[in-house]
């Protein structure tokens, strides 16, 4: 009963019940606060990007727990209304202070919500071309293929032309190639079917497309259109033009450099020089 | 053959592999068309000789294949029919200690390696579906075949569950879930048992099924396929 007694005058006492009960209303409220933001995010990833789903949690998270803490002061009677209104004017000064960085906040959450452009894909923005190394809410992070790390911010990507090459299963590619007029192009077609047939990398289905394009100046000009696993386009690009142009060799099909024939209408007495070769 | 510890040297097609033992470590040498290939194994090692997938050489990347039938296998509706198909294989070398193991080498045993798109060409620069190795099987409605050297037998019962007769060219099989089954000491290999339900004119499912043989051993897994997230059936949404 003696060891009660200070306990209950404890209780008794009304100031410290309210800040006991405050407490309590703020636990109750982190708690629900932190089961809200893990539903949230486990719902979120379902559907959305795993930052994406972290971001919108994390948002909910912070405004239940203000809920929590306002609702808990207001119990202990501490008025929230002038602060309430400070904040909102000083999130309208903020807000135009930092319209930049809002605009990019929420380009952000729109270029992940939409998959627009993702960590590890190949894409080409504006001038920029590389890897997405990063998509954060602020800014956009591209490895360039000589190495340079590029940081763009998400405004940017809204206000501007994307190309995701890592989006297509498969990419199409295109080579001309010229053939002289001398040559038998049916041997050339041959030939350059050979090479693109026995490259491992293209595909065999859509079938690689090769025919003569254009009758040019100094040559026949022969396109090849070739389809290749979208990891692959570098390597083949690089490969598959020199391997046509080393069987071409082999075969002696000669690809001619530009000429010009010169017609000269008017008879040309040309004179040989004393002494000269 | 599979199975087989290379202790001294082995000749496989236009490969040539030998092993050579020293006192504390052993040396690795594979010649073929030029190209040699070296590595040297401590002395606890032990190279053994596996079939796998022929999804490795030139380079990993894609775990379909796509067997194009050399002929269609026609099935009238509501009908069932059990064929057979010779997959290619590769010979692949691996480093055993104990339960652990190791691939060193792989040897391919084909000619031809290709790869075709399973889908659909969108527009003329815009395609979608899967990359897949091609490779060209003939469809054997005996059941007495046996494998052939280099190859796989996998057996594939085709199910026709339309209102319509179905001609199936092709069947798309995704390796992380199918399973290579080989007799050690022998050139017999098997992949486990395919089912393929054809749902509708345009879709397919193709679903794993049995282990084909008794005495069969199963092959490590590739390390490519560790750690995947496997289905059980392939969805052919593209046509068969």
């Amino acid at each position: 009963m003696s060891l009660l007694e200070p306990v209950l005058g404890f209780l008794k006492n009304p100031q410290l019940l309210s800040i006991i009960i405050a407490l309590i209303i703020f636990s109750i409220g982190y708690f629900v606060a932190l089961v809200i933001r893990r539903m949230v995010f486990k719902i979120g990833i379902r559907f959305y990007a795993r930052n994406i789903a972290s971001i919108v949690s994390k948002i909910i998270y912070y405004v239940v727990l203000l809920i929590a803490l306002s609702t808990a002061l207001g119990y202990l009677g501490i008025e929230l209304t002038g602060l309430i209104i400070a904040g909102g004017f000083a999130g309208i000064i903020v807000g135009v202070a930092l319209q930049p960085l809002m605009a990019s906040f929420f380009a952000g959450l729109y270029v992940m919500a939409e998959r627009i452009i993702q960590q590890g894909e190949v894409v080409s923005i504006g001038n920029t071309m590389g890897e997405v190394v990063e998509v954060s809410l602020m800014f956009t992070k591209i490895r360039t293929f000589d190495g340079v790390l590029v940081t763009m911010p998400n405004s940017q990507l809204l206000s501007t032309v994307i190309q995701n090459y890592s989006k297509a299963v498969a990419r199409r590619l295109e080579f001309t190639v010229s053939i002289a007029y001398s040559e038998d192009a049916e041997k050339a077609y041959s030939v350059i079917k050979d090479a693109v047939d026995n490259h491992p990398y293209v595909l065999a289905d859509p079938a690689p497309d090769i025919f003569v394009s254009k009758l040019g100046d100094s040559g026949v000009v022969i396109t090849v259109r070739v389809w290749v696993p979208r990891t692959l386009v570098y390597p083949v690009t690089k490969d598959l033009l020199w391997k046509i142009k080393k069987s071409l060799d082999q075969a002696g099909v000669s690809i001619p450099f530009p000429q010009l024939d010169v017609w000269i209408k008017t008879p040309v007495t040309l004179k040989k020089e004393e002494g000269s070769g | 053959m599979y199975g087989l510890v290379v202790k001294d040297s082995l000749e496989v097609g236009e490969a040539f592999i030998k092993v050579e033992r020293f006192e504390n470590h052993l040396k690795y040498r594979r010649s073929m068309k030029g190209d040699v290939k070296e590595a040297i194994l401590d002395k606890n090692a032990v190279v053994e000789t596996r079939p796998t997938y022929s999804l490795f050489y030139p380079s990993f990347i894609t775990g379909y294949i796509l067997v194009a039938f050399s002929k269609p296998v026609v099935l009238s509706p509501k009908s069932s029919l059990r064929i057979q198909l010779q997959l290619p294989v590769d010979l692949a070398l691996y480093a055993y200690s104990g339960d652990f193991y190791q691939l060193i080498d792989l040897v391919p045993l084909h000619s031809n390696y290709k790869y075709a798109l399973y889908g659909p060409v969108i527009s003329s620069v815009e395609a979608a579906g899967y990359i897949a190795r091609l490779v060209k099987a003939e469809p054997v409605a005996e059941d007495t075949v046996e494998p052939l050297e280099r190859h796989c037998l996998t057996r594939v019962l085709i199910v026709n569950k339309t209102q319509d007769f179905a001609n199936v060219s092709k069947i798309l099989l995704d390796a992380k879930p199918l399973k290579i089954f080989y007799i050690p000491g022998t050139w017999k290999c098997y992949t486990q048992d395919i089912k393929m339900v054809l749902n509708s004119s345009e879709h397919a499912s193709v679903l794993y099924e049995e282990k084909p043989c008794k005495e069969c051993t199963e092959l490590e897994e590739p390390e490519e396929f560790k750690g995947l997230l496997r289905t059980l059936s392939t969805e052919m949404l593209w046509g068969y």
